[in-house]
């Protein structure tokens, strides 16, 4: 069977996310839920689709479990094709003998196999842990208009935090000359966004002799780019300009879901041109009774609700009981928010119970501005009736019901 | 379980919901929120392990032939089995004689499918209408028939009410069916009435059906069953759970304000037993800072900005800031602009209410805005 592609992406999807704590005790990254109906992963792969790009391996290693029966057969997106479609690409014991992924590099190193198969011109290497829309065929007509080697998609942040990032240092042309891993001192505000498009034959080579290099951690950034660039190539900065953010954090992840209540954040999900696409639940539709407010809140299928809502993205089967109050939180699939609890500034996993009574999170407001931050219940755990979770606070197990 | 084929009526007979069915079946008319009518049967099917499923169309199919698509959505996109859509006239009347090229009602259509009945080795039909809004064990109920070792099996519920086209049935004690007659409940003796499910072995359906062509006889509720009635044992399977056969505007209307209430959506809409629907990937629906929304089932991709009380909204529908909407259904797509006023409406798909626009019907007859219509 006859299987070029122009161009296969590969989605990095093995990391673990600890910084998202108990998020992703048990699941990967990407597989995180988002924005009342998604996972974190649909957004690159919704991009994929709208790009016109049919073919994505997705390279998996940690607690693969939920992404692995998520992405399926690729349904959800219209990825599964004849040729082509979705691929879950854990490691795998090869004839010479088995590895994890060692770093990003190594990951698609051990898949060379995979993409030889397609004989793709270019590679798109993505991450899976950031939300965006983002057309990838723009910046592939770009990378094939100048002939580069590889293609970095760049996005301009504020001095003040570029040395939080890789940061390009382009010429007035968009040609890299320098890239920096988190600078103290940046040059640029030119982020790289952890999209690159690669010419095949020449990546290929790269990530053959990188693995040769013993020294090297095998990681795009770290050790391909700056060799790359060490050897002369021409490697251009690709400017997108629009929504995009890092979801790695849990102040993030929080602060992403708040933008899609905000209408000038430029996240705009309602778009019917760029629609990203994520696996239903087959609930019925949400039901808003007469004791409920809700005002400045997205809610999904299935959702019951009788409390008080405000600034909130709930996801489906959501359940708050009358006298309930819920705020600025992130209810995941499958929440109960039983009578008189309060929920404010949390991000709440799926199947957690905030008993009768219960507090969760607090508002910066309420105290000392530095020390606050979100709190987290993690999946499946329940608060006790009139049990309290202060601001910033992470509960991984249950909390015993108070007197 | 034994192997079973499952046929849908998708065409409607006595039904009529005015504009809404003027270009489309029952079957394929929105329904609470985010459904199609005929999701609820596609669903028991599929619930029930039935995995192929023959759809019986006679005209006005396209909407039909449009939501069900490849069948992909109840798991009906299958190799060996799956779906099988059922246009008239699908066989040549020169593969068997029971193909006359006639199409009166449901026992022409279905002996006109009787080639995919023969083809189909399964050991049970149920044949069922595709206008029934309920969530059925089909495989109950066809366990219970192979049990009682009678010729057809028909899901029954109680009689709440009498209509014209109403089948009712006279049960025995042992549920056995005594008279089923059309039209009249023979002074309240019938206290039943047939949902318009049937269970009965494929080698019997294909008997009768001859007997009924053979004879000319259309109609299937007066003729066939009658006829099973005389020599055979007709079984009631009583129903007890929520189910409504939406046969008029007025039924139209009031099973979808039936969702308002946690109880009846507890029976249609089980965890175990899901009802499932063509994705159509809208986003969450967004309640804005002025919106104030009671008693109502709002599906995804919404944005409301106004005040809805009693309503049922589908997916992709606009209330802007100021608009009032109460005891109303609006579709698909509806955009209610800014101060309009709307009360006892249905509003099919893609209806635009300008602003300040006020229309109000009444509980018992409720307006209904065309496909399309902008007031």
């Amino acid at each position: 069977m006859y299987r070029k592609k122009e161009c296969v992406a590969m989605l990095l999807a093995g990391g673990r996310g600890s910084r998202l704590y108990a998020l992703t005790a048990h699941v990967a990254k990407p597989a995180v839920p988002f924005g009342g109906k998604y996972r974190i992963i649909d957004f690159p792969l919704s991009n994929c689709v709208n790009s016109g790009i049919d073919t994505v391996g997705v390279l998996t290693q940690y607690e693969p479990h939920v992404l692995n029966s998520y992405i399926g057969a690729g349904q959800t997106w219209d990825l599964d094709r004849l040729n082509g479609g979705v691929y879950v690409l854990p490691p795998y014991e090869q004839g010479k003998g088995s590895d994890w992924y060692k770093g990003t590099a190594n990951a698609i190193y051990q898949n060379i196999q995979f993409l030889d198969e397609y004989d793709p011109d270019y590679v798109l290497i993505l991450s899976g842990d950031h939300i965006y829309k983002m057309d990838y065929n723009k910046m592939l007509q770009q990378h094939k208009e100048t002939g580069a080697s590889a293609t970095i998609a760049v996005l301009e942040v504020p001095l003040a935090e570029a040395s939080r990032f890789g940061i390009m240092n382009c010429k007035p042309d968009g040609t890299i000359y320098e890239f920096e891993e988190k600078p103290a001192q940046p040059k640029s505000t030119l982020a790289s966004m952890g999209i690159y498009i690669f010419s095949w034959k020449q990546l290929r080579q790269y990530l053959i002799d990188d693995e040769a290099d013993e020294t090297s951690s095998n990681d795009f950034g770290k050790n391909i780019i700056p060799a790359m660039l060490r050897a002369g190539e021409k490697l251009v900065s690709y400017r997108f300009e629009g929504y995009w953010k890092d979801v790695g954090t849990i102040e993030s992840l929080w602060e992403a879901n708040m933008d899609l209540l905000s209408p000038s954040s430029g996240l705009n999900l309602f778009d019917d041109a760029w629609r990203i696409y994520g696996r239903t639940t087959g609930s019925p539709p949400h039901f808003t009774s007469r004791d409920a407010v809700v005002n400045h809140t997205l809610l999904s299928e299935g959702c019951e609700i009788a409390g008080e809502v405000s600034q909130s993205v709930l996801f489906s089967d959501v359940k708050i009981a009358k006298g309930a109050k819920v705020e600025y939180s992130i209810l995941m699939p499958g929440v109960v928010v039983e009578e008189g609890a309060a929920v404010r500034y949390s991000i709440i996993a799926p199947g957690a119970v905030i008993a009768k009574g219960a507090s969760v999170g607090g508002s910066p407001a309420d105290g000392d501005v530095d020390k606050w931050g979100v709190a987290v219940v993690a999946e499946g755990v329940r608060i006790g009736r009139g049990a309290k979770l202060a601001a910033k606070e992470m509960a991984e197990h249950d909390l015993p019901d108070e007197n | 379980m034994k192997s079973v084929v499952g046929v849908i009526i998708a065409f409607d007979n006595d039904n009529d919901l005015r504009e809404i069915t003027e270009h489309r079946t029952v079957s394929a008319v929105q329904w609470g929120g985010r459904y199609r009518v005929i999701d609820f049967m596609l669903s028991n099917m599929v619930n029930s392990g039935i995995y192929r499923v023959g759809v019986l169309m006679k005209d006005k199919y396209q909407s039909l032939i449009d939501h069900i698509g490849s069948a992909k959505d109840w798991d009906l996109s299958r190799k060996n089995s799956g779906i099988t859509l059922l246009p008239p006239y699908s066989y040549s009347k020169k593969s068997s004689p029971l193909i006359t090229g006639e199409l009166r009602g449901k026992i022409d259509a279905l002996a006109g499918a009787v080639t995919f009945l023969q083809k189909n080795r399964a050991d049970y039909v149920v044949i069922a209408d595709g206008d029934i809004v309920a969530n059925i064990p089909l495989d109950d109920v066809i366990d219970r028939h192979e049990k009682s070792g009678a010729d057809l099996t028909m899901v029954c519920a109680k009689k709440q009410q009498e209509t014209l086209y109403t089948t009712y049935v006279e049960l025995n004690r042992k549920k056995e069916a005594v008279d089923i007659r059309v039209g009249d409940s023979n002074e309240g003796k019938c206290k039943h009435v047939a949902l318009g499910v049937y269970v009965m072995s494929r080698q019997f359906l294909i008997h009768m059906l001859s007997e009924c062509v053979t004879h000319n006889c259309i109609h299937f509720e007066r003729e066939f069953l009658s006829r099973v009635l005389i020599d055979g044992t007709v079984n009631a399977y009583l129903f007890n759970e929520y189910a409504c056969k939406i046969e008029n505007t007025f039924d139209y209307f009031r099973s979808n304000m039936d969702m308002l209430d946690k109880d009846v959506r507890d029976e249609l809409f089980k965890r175990t037993r899901p009802i499932l629907t063509r994705i159509k990937d809208e986003a969450p629906t967004y309640y804005g800072d002025k919106a104030r929304v009671e008693d109502s089932l709002i599906a995804d991709g919404c944005r409301i900005e106004g005040h809805v009380q009693n309503c049922v909204l589908f997916r992709d529908v606009e209330i802007a800031k100021g608009a009032e909407v109460r005891d109303c259904i609006i579709m698909e797509g509806g955009r209610i602009m800014s101060d309009a006023a709307l009360r006892h409406v249905i509003a099919d798909r893609d209806v635009i209410v300008r602003e300040g626009r006020t229309m109000m019907g009444h509980e018992n007859y409720p307006i209904t805005l065309a496909k399309y219509a902008s007031i």
